[in-house]
């Protein structure tokens, strides 16, 4: 069993959030930080590392491009 | 780690000179018709009931380089103006005292720039407000997305930072 991490810290003065993800391989680690702060947040910047090239559990999904009104 | 990812809750904007100040200061070209300001790089801020809201594209480089400088500029140039005026204020206390103006100019002066300074307090009140309220939900949201996703979810605060940990095990 592995464990898989994510964590957010929210800067509830300005809204920023910087995410963390641990134990998540592959694209899958991006993709789930994309579902969770949907409709939430938007990421405009992302960093991988070395996990983010290992094989990851979980499909990867294309993201459409979709003009967003908030 | 795996990755870092840097996002943001937007909140709505109120003050049209901050916002184009704010554009200025980013450099970017744009043209305001009252109810739409369009930039060149085709982003729309929509002005919908004195409310400035960002129309932008997820994918596009520019609109999330945007999403990331404009939030800061816009309330660093609130900031600033609101500390312009309590400046101003304090000058004219001192020009007062050192009687170079009539009591009736005095009057007018203080009146106007204390209205002003009013107003945008008003203005960073009322944005804050709603951006914590946005970020309650966001936050709601967030947790119920985990919990459905299979995550436990620690909450905690630490100084101005909520820090939500996730942890789920497969």
């Amino acid at each position: 069993m592995t464990e898989e991490k994510i964590i957010l810290r929210i800067n509830e003065e300005t809204g920023e959030l910087f995410i963390e993800t641990k134990g998540i391989l592959g694209p899958s680690c991006v993709t789930t930080v994309n579902k969770l702060i949907e409709n939430s947040a938007v990421a405009f910047d992302y960093e991988k590392t070395d996990e983010y090239y290992m094989e990851g559990h979980i499909s990867t999904t294309t993201k459409q491009t979709q003009r967003i009104n908030i | 780690m795996s990755s870092s990812t840097r996002a943001i809750i937007l909140k709505n904007y109120t003050d049209i000179e901050c916002v184009t100040a704010s554009l200025n200061m980013l450099g970017l070209n744009y043209r305001d018709n009252g109810t739409n300001i369009s930039l060149d790089n085709g982003i729309n801020l929509i002005n919908k009931n004195s409310e400035i809201s960002i129309s932008y594209l997820s994918n596009n480089k520019a609109h999330l380089k945007f999403i990331s400088d404009f939030p800061k500029t816009y309330d660093k140039i609130l900031a600033e103006k609101i500390e312009k005026m309590r400046i101003e204020e304090a000058k004219l206390k001192e020009a007062a005292a050192l009687n170079q103006f009539s009591e009736k100019e005095r009057k007018e002066q203080e009146m106007r720039i204390r209205l002003e300074r009013k107003k945008l307090e008003e203005i960073k009140r009322k944005e804050e407000k709603e951006l914590k309220e946005k970020i309650a939900a966001s936050v709601k949201n967030i947790k119920e997305k985990a919990e459905k996703f299979g995550f436990v979810v620690k909450e905690e605060i630490r100084g101005k930072e909520k820090i939500l940990q996730l942890v789920r095990r497969i």
